[in-house]
């Protein structure tokens, strides 16, 4: 929603300020990205669990550590994270002056950078961390599955209890800073870009050409020979600037199919892309009782067609919908792998419990 | 002096799409400001919101409205845009915000309204049966004649670029540029892509109920029938009869649908309602009926493929 005003604000405005629509666009761009990726995930790790299981299980560290790399790369060469640079913003360091501010190219300065990248980074695993271990409680809560100890108990009832409040003052801060945004009173949309000292701003036409200058001077550029630790610390600093590169330019070209998926899966498109692809429900079969003449059925419907006594332990077979004692079936589908009216091959795993509504 | 004046009357001149694009804008806010809102009681029962929707909503765009229409004569959107509102009725050509009645009027035009109309069948609803017929009806006229106005001002509107929406016209305020507009340059290229997949999203939207998904499946399917029926036959699940050829599991009810391939109740019959012209993906046979295999002779017959 907030995608449509960030166009229609982007090129109507002179002002350094980027509108509310552009940076809630670049938060929710970044948030978009986490349940596509866990989605393919889960997809290859339930279909070789084997080899893809490591992945879903280490799923938010691994995650967590890849978008580190990718936003430290982005803060160092673009004064931005990799949404906010998507969008044409950048950072800006609070409290200097538009005459000392560097340019986007020359990245943030050591401390602000690493604010950022913590900010960016390792706050939303921690909140998805706690976001985990809050439902697990949850549902541990509700199955009435006790932990052992009291002492713990007791704990875990006071943490659910206090959570969703905790919940609300950290949405009701962010809300509070967001409109105070909109109305033009902070410069920061997001508590965290104040606790970072930075701002945001929008690029200007003498950064993107010191960008793209940049970029050219950078393929140009030749490594003078230098000693072997050295030649090893710069081979390691490469090696760490082209995973970053790769994996920006891997989301840059992938963050269609990305959005792609999170359309797929959001909830929003569940009822539609189900009910597309789902089958009709079938009527449940009725010509079982044109076999009612059949003499190994019992005339009346109670009676178990082996033993010809009322049934006890009502059991079906999955293959072929008559019912039995459990007793006289289970041991007729052990010794001779069939069911005793149809003779089609059955195991014992096919034998299914009815629950009456008397039982 | 005419000239200054003449210049400054068609320097605050506002384009029709830029006050189109305040409205949008102020739209898109709502629905941002409501997500955020909603998104503070994640962690409660669901539905905790839902008896008294309409009334934090119109506190919501109350509050934003004191800070927005009262004190700067512009909404959000167009405090974004560089528009305000002016008071239409003075004649003087120098700007004139709008008056505490006219912005008080906006509030109770707007926010009222919208709460009026949200809650309005749960006021009349406590009435009388027939009286609420009544009423409904009445409510329904005032609507349409609402409706209506709008539309025609809309018209108006296109025509001649003033008061975008009736509660503008009605109330005499209309937008000027607050400063004189000037260009900016911006990279569009990641801007274009954004709108680029929200349009493809929007046609696969349109496109998908067109789509016959369970053909494209059967089809696909019957493409890897050589693989399957090389397999298939060396296997001891599929010459016995114990593989349905739709899921592929052990068959839950066996059903036939006249060729020699077995099916569970469920799949084949969901087939066969969802597809007239549902054929077996293994041999590609027509369904004449779907029978249930029920006696020996069959299950021999089954046994000896």
């Amino acid at each position: 929603m907030a995608e449509h005003g960030a166009h229609i604000t982007t090129a109507s405005v002179a002002d350094d300020q980027p509108s509310i629509f552009e940076v809630v666009a670049q938060d929710s761009l970044m948030t978009a990205v986490r349940p596509a990726l866990q989605h393919v995930v889960k997809v290859l790790a339930e279909s070789n669990p084997a080899h893809y299981g490591f992945f879903w299980r280490w799923f938010d560290e691994i995650f967590t550590l890849l978008d580190f790399l990718l936003q430290q790369h982005y803060l160092s060469r673009t004064s931005a994270s990799f949404s906010e640079h998507f969008y044409g913003l950048k950072r800006i360091v609070a409290g200097s002056s538009p005459q000392l501010q560097r340019p986007a190219s020359a990245g943030l300065p050591k401390e602000h950078l690493w604010k950022s990248a913590m900010f960016l980074v390792l706050l939303p695993y921690l909140k998805v961390k706690l976001e985990k271990l809050a439902s697990t409680l949850r549902e541990e809560d509700e199955y009435s599955i006790h932990p052992p100890s009291s002492h713990w108990k007791r704990f875990y009832r006071v943490f659910l209890a206090a959570y969703p409040f905790v919940t609300m003052t950290w949405e009701g801060w962010f809300l509070t800073q967001q409109l105070r945004y909109i109305l033009g009173k902070a410069e920061h949309h997001s508590p965290l870009l104040k606790l970072a000292g930075v701002r945001l701003g929008r690029l200007t036409a003498q950064d993107i050409q010191a960008m793209e200058h940049r970029l050219v001077e950078a393929s140009a550029m030749q490594e003078p020979v230098r000693s072997i630790g050295k030649k090893i610390k710069s081979a390691l600093k490469k090696a760490v600037g082209g995973v970053a590169l790769s994996l920006s330019t891997g989301l840059s070209v992938g963050v269609f199919f990305l959005q792609f998926l999170d359309w797929w899966y959001s909830s929003e498109n569940q009822e539609t892309i189900k009910s597309l692809t789902a089958l009709p429900t079938p009527p449940p079969p009725v010509h079982l009782d044109y076999n009612s003449d059949s003499p190994l059925l019992p005339k009346m419907k109670t009676v178990c067609p082996l033993c010809r006594k009322a049934r006890v332990n009502d059991t079906v077979l999955a293959t072929s919908g008559y019912v039995f004692c459990y007793r006289c079936v289970f041991n007729y589908v052990r010794s001779h792998q069939a069911c005793p009216i149809t003779g089609y091959p059955t195991e014992v795993q096919h034998l299914i419990k009815l629950y009456s509504p008397e039982n | 002096m005419a000239a200054r004046e003449e210049s400054t009357q068609s320097a605050n001149r506002v384009l029709r799409i830029s006050q189109l694009d305040a409205l949008e804008l102020n739209k898109a806010l709502e629905q941002l400001v409501w997500s955020q809102f909603t998104q503070c009681f994640h962690g409660f029962k669901p539905g905790l919101l839902a008896r008294f929707e309409p009334e934090v909503k119109a506190f919501l765009w109350l509050f934003l409205w004191r800070f927005t229409i009262y004190s700067k004569n512009a909404t959000v959107g167009q405090s974004v845009l560089n528009i305000q509102y002016k008071n239409d009725s003075s004649p003087n050509p120098v700007y004139q915000p709008p008056s505490k009645n006219q912005k008080l009027l906006y509030a109770v035009c707007t926010i009222g309204g919208r709460w009026l109309e949200e809650r309005c069948y749960d006021l009349f609803r406590n009435r009388h049966l027939a009286s609420f017929g009544k009423a409904k009806q009445c409510m329904n006229f005032v609507v349409g004649l609402l409706k209506l106005g709008e539309l025609m001002n809309f018209l108006i509107f296109l025509q001649k670029g003033k008061f975008a929406t009736l509660t503008e016209r009605l109330l005499g305020i209309h937008s000027v540029f607050c400063k004189p507009q000037s260009m900016r340059e911006v990279g569009f290229e990641y801007m274009n892509r954004e709108l680029l997949w929200h349009g493809f999203a929007e046609f696969l939207v349109f496109l998908l109920p067109l789509i016959n998904i369970q053909k494209l499946k059967a089809k696909l399917s019957s493409w890897c029938i050589p693989l399957t029926s090389t397999a298939g036959s060396d296997s001891t699940l599929g010459s016995s009869g114990k593989e349905c050829a739709l899921c592929g599991e052990w068959p839950t009810m066996p059903h036939t649908i006249g060729c020699e391939h077995v099916f569970c109740y469920y799949c084949v019959k969901s087939s066969f309602l969802f597809d007239m012209y549902f054929t077996c993906p293994k041999c590609g046979t027509e369904v004449h009926s779907v029978q249930p295999l029920k006696s020996g002779i069959e299950m021999s017959e089954v046994n000896a493929l």
